[in-house]
């Protein structure tokens, strides 16, 4: 991969101003959620006349946001293990399996990306099954609505490792689930690592299906802290961004570390297999 | 050596919460059941017949299908553009790895706010296009009836280019090292290396993002609905709204007959993409 | 669309709600048949009383936790948790309120619709809005019996709504006036002193026109006070044709043939077109109004009143008064449905959510609801100090001369009307074909519905 110096200073300049569309947008809800409340609401950017740190400790506070952090990763652990790990395992044999019976799995699952899931039918099974107004019910629920995802993308993970290695190893008597976690799983672990942050993602931003499975507000995720401070009309719009920013800060530290553990991987030759 | 009941559990989980709620969810299709009706009846496929006679699908279905091009082209180009420049060496390329995903953290509730407030007349867009000389080119770009989709999915691209990114170059970290070192000791440049090593182990992860891309563009409804509500008048009506209002409108049999159909739709139009991309996969 | 009409239109009964909230409370429990100031006047007190005893009695029962679902706009308009906390205080009980904003309306049909119902909600009591919150037997296998509230006939407890129950308005004004709210609002600013209201509708604007702001913004993107000007128009057309309504919901007569109706429309329109609005209207949002207006960049917001609290929060010291929509020469205040609390008859807790909505009506408590919303209270008895702009229009409704939105009337839902209205402005629709959408939108839902006349 030789590159001249020219070449390389060029994708230096796009790059950083591809970032500068990226980062300038970031940059409005920061100084938004610093400003005050009238300045907040003229949506320009510019640095705030006064900095209002406090706003996020208003928020914190009024917002009951450590509650909401403590539901959602309560919540978003329990989907993300549960989802990645049956997710993953399913991907396995679907990928490594042919026949009819796996094309219409396939398919099953594909359709879960498409049609959207019916909300009253959910809810009366969730009461029916017990599991409303628990997180366990929100966790399994997740873990069904994200299990499209993983397996469609993980499927193809799986491909990219070549059959040899399987077979090598079934040679040295690893078979099924042995198989799987010893040799597979790790040869995995960077796009598993990518698909946690997705799911994460999503669990973690959803505010709809706590909604609708969880009575009581003590049991509400982070994204519902919002509601306290955003309404239709009259928004607190500085709240609402140091809200918003409080909210999406575990997300990132999950990407960063998530991200720091795929190029380590790389760099520590694992991916040879 | 590959056991079937490896899948039971995921199979299981999927099965019970998603599968059987949404099926039994289409069963209202053939019902006439409103907000407004004391009682459930079966009318067979007479919501689907008033769905075709109202004919005011079509508009809906045309800014789709327009939406959904843009933002698959764009979203794969921008991500895997930029999944290349960063799996070469570059000065502080985890930075921008990070910087570029960025967004898709987001909830579409930021998007919504944030990418009003740079679409308003006076907002950030109009006064950086004035900054550099390009005033004649400011609009109301969510109020313009002409812009106002391509605003949308620009906010789409952007939010999602990242995601993208990533999976690409999570696609391009599983090629195993000793092809792209053999491909460099063979002294073939850059350009080769890519279209003759990366591009097609790549293929897998192209074809999760364009069918995610299409799935998800196809089936646009919240960033659509945080930044127009499909407005002005109904210059960004998509399907997925069009929905919405039915529901809102408590005619819930024939909000789900318009859903059993754009289900099937998207289903024919991803499924054929699949079909297409998984030959490609093997060929190449 | 719809949603946002619903969000919209709703939340706008919200937040009228919210100041309206309690200030439609003026019906009590002596129904809808009672003459308004029969009905009225006892209230707060039989409230009072009929809270006495199972005040008592609370304390020694097994404190329980009441789940109130409410909209962040009402929770922002009120001392809610102030008056919570003193029913936590008094009764031994615990509740959970729980404030939802976007997906309020789903929420609570959802909830509904699947019996996992809060023991206290406050929701919108428009006719159309209630029908839907009540509407039974869905999905037969999904979904059980039809809910009722927790009042026998009339499906209120308390807070009744405004035409349901009659809201106390002073005079023989039929019972639907619930509340004030909604006309222009307008900055006296030095060039333009506070008239108590103007001649024509076209007139104002003019005077006022400085070059390069405009005499009245319009929030184009929100959509829901485009609405407003037509609620207006129509308030007036109402205290003429008294019977109007009533033809439309037998489908005797449609909005597209009131002729009436579609000059509203097209002076609306015209307005627009001869310049007198934001340019840009369509990224006008309902926030930026009334930054527009507090900082006197936009001369007058139609709106209502309930946009007041939320201006003069963020303006503590914005000059903003309000005068009725100018249509006639005494011109009528439209009106929004109030918001109501509801108790649900199967609710586990029924006799503790009960007894705090008997709480809410408590006098003590209604006085520390008005003195922070600062709205018109429509319970007898209760006096509150209101904003400048709401006090200009008291003597108005006191008046009678106030009557209610047409889509709180409507039997059934009127649709996505916002999304005409934009349709209107673009150019894409003229006024009659904006009238005869909103009758289409009408007559499908009356059609599903199975109304007779459809």
């Amino acid at each position: 991969m030789r590159m001249s110096g020219a070449l390389t200073a060029l994708r230096l300049v796009l790059l950083l101003a591809l970032s500068l569309i990226v980062v300038v947008p970031l940059l409005f809800i920061l100084l938004s959620a610093v400003k005050d409340a009238q300045q907040a609401a003229l949506m320009r950017l510019e640095l705030p006349d006064a900095w209002h740190w406090s706003n996020f400790k208003v928020v914190f506070e009024q917002g009951r946001m450590l509650r909401g952090l403590t539901n959602s990763a309560i919540v978003t652990t329990g989907s993300v293990v549960l989802s990645i790990s049956i997710g993953v395992m399913g991907a396995f044999i679907a990928a490594r399996r042919s026949g009819r019976l796996i094309a219409v799995i396939y398919t099953l699952f594909l359709a879960g990306l498409i049609a959207p899931p019916s909300i009253i039918p959910t809810v009366k099974l969730m009461q029916s099954l017990h599991l409303n107004n628990q997180f366990l019910g929100v966790i399994l629920l997740y873990a069904a609505l994200q299990t499209p995802f993983i397996l469609l993308m993980m499927t193809g993970f799986v491909k990219a490792i070549p059959r040899e290695i399987d077979e090598s190893a079934f040679v040295d008597g690893a078979r099924g689930f042995g198989l799987f976690i010893r040799i597979i799983l790790p040869l995995l672990l960077p796009s598993i690592t990518t698909a946690t942050v997705f799911v994460f993602l999503g669990v973690w931003n959803d505010f709809q299906w706590p909604l609708y499975l969880l009575g009581s507000s003590d049991m509400w995720t982070i994204p519902m802290s919002v509601y306290m401070f955003k309404s239709k009309f009259g928004t607190d719009w500085n709240y609402v961004f140091a809200d918003l920013l409080i909210a999406m800060a575990p997300v990132l530290l999950v990407y960063a570390v998530g991200q720091r553990f795929i190029i380590e991987e790389m760099t520590a030759g694992a991916i040879k297999g | 050596m590959y056991p079937l009941w490896l899948l039971l559990p995921v199979l299981a989980v999927y099965g019970a919460l998603y599968i059987y709620p949404t099926l039994s969810g289409f069963y209202y299709s053939l019902t006439d059941w409103n907000i407004y009706k004391e009682s459930i009846r079966f009318v067979g496929l007479q919501q689907y017949r008033d769905l075709l006679a109202a004919g005011d699908l079509v508009n809906a279905v045309r800014h789709t299908l327009v939406y959904a091009a843009i933002v698959t082209v764009f979203q794969n180009g921008l991500g895997l553009g930029l999944a290349l420049i960063l799996t070469t060496r570059v000065p502080g390329r985890n930075a921008f790895r990070t910087v570029f995903f960025l967004p898709c953290v987001l909830s579409t509730l930021v998007i919504g706010y944030v990418f009003s407030a740079i679409y308003r007349p006076e907002g950030i867009l109009n006064e950086l296009l004035r900054f550099v000389g390009l005033g004649f080119a400011t609009t109301d770009w969510l109020g313009n009836a002409d812009v106002a989709l391509y605003a949308i999915s620009v906010a789409n691209v952007w939010q999602y280019a990242g995601f993208a990114m990533a999976i690409y170059i999570a696609g391009i970290l599983v090629i195993p090292k000793e092809l792209i070192e053999a491909s460099i000791i063979d002294g073939s440049g850059y350009l080769k290396l890519v279209r003759y090593v990366i591009f097609p182990l790549l293929a897998p992860s192209f074809t999760i993002n364009v069918i995610l891309s299409l799935i998800g563009s196809l089936k646009v409804f919240e960033i659509v609905f945080a930044l127009t509500s499909g407005g002005p008048g109904d210059a960004t009506e998509v399907v997925n709204t069009y929905i919405f209002d039915r529901f809102s409108d408590g005619l819930y049999a024939y909000g789900t007959a318009a859903n059993v159909c754009l289900f099937l739709v998207i289903a024919v139009i991803s499924f054929y993409a699949l079909h297409l991309l998984r030959r490609r996969e093997v060929q190449l | 669309m719809h949603a946002k009409q619903i969000k919209s239109g709703l939340t706008a009964a919200v937040s009228v709600l919210m100041a309206a909230a309690l200030a439609a409370c003026g019906g009590g429990e002596s129904g809808s048949g009672g003459s308004p100031s029969s009905s009225a006047s006892p209230s707060p007190s039989a409230s009072a009383s009929a809270s006495a005893k199972p005040s008592e009695t609370a304390p020694a029962a097994k404190p329980v936790t009441l789940s109130v679902i409410m909209h962040a706009d009402w929770a922002k308009g009120g001392p809610w948790e102030q008056i919570m906390k003193g029913y936590e205080e008094k009764s031994g009980n615990k509740v959970d309120l729980q404030i939802v904003s976007d997906n309020f309306e789903q929420m609570v049909l959802t909830k509904i619709a699947t019996e996992d119902i809060p023991d206290v909600l406050f929701f919108f009591s428009q006719s159309s809005a209630i029908k839907k919150a009540q509407s039974g037997k869905k999905p037969r296998r999904f979904v059980g019996r039809i809910l009722h509230f927790a009042d026998q006939s009339d499906h209120f407890e308390i807070l009744p709504a405004g035409r349901r129950q009659g809201v106390r308005h002073s005079d023989e004004r039929d019972e639907r006036v619930g509340r004030p709210l909604q006309q222009k609002k307008y900055l006296p600013t030095s060039a333009c002193p506070c008239p108590a209201r103007t001649t024509s509708c076209s007139q104002t604007p003019r005077r006022s026109r400085p070059r390069a702001s405009p005499p009245f913004y319009e929030a184009g993107k929100d959509g829901w006070p485009l609405q407003v000007f037509t609620f207006s128009g129509f308030a007036n057309l109402l205290a003429k044709q008294p019977d109007l309504m009533d033809k439309i919901n037998a489908h005797q007569t449609t909005f597209d043939q009131i002729p009436e109706f579609v000059d509203m429309l097209q002076k609306q329109a015209d307005l627009v077109k001869k310049g007198y609005a934001n340019k840009n209207l369509f990224s006008g949002t309902y926030d930026l109004s009334l930054d527009e207006l507090a900082t006197g960049k936009s001369a007058m917001v139609i709106n209502a009143d309930w946009a007041l609290p939320t201006l003069l929060a963020k303006y503590p010291d914005a000059p903003v008064g309000m005068f009725p929509q100018p249509f006639e020469a005494d011109s009528y205040v439209g009106i929004s449905d109030p918001q109501a609390a509801f108790a649900f008859k199967n609710s586990k807790n029924v006799e503790q959510a009960k007894d705090l909505l008997a709480y809410i009506a408590e006098p003590e408590t209604l006085k520390t609801y008005y003195d922070a919303a600062k709205t018109m209270p429509s319970w007898l008895g209760v006096e509150a100090a209101l904003n400048g702009g709401t006090a200009d229009l008291q003597p108005v409704v006191e008046a009678g001369r106030a009557a209610p939105f047409f889509n709180g009337l409507t039997a059934v839902s009127v649709g996505d009307y916002t999304k005409e209205l934009q349709a209107l402005y673009g150019g894409d629709k003229t006024a009659a074909e904006v009238a005869k959408a909103l009758q289409k939108n009408i007559d499908t839902a009356a059609k599903a519905a199975g109304l007779a006349g459809w």
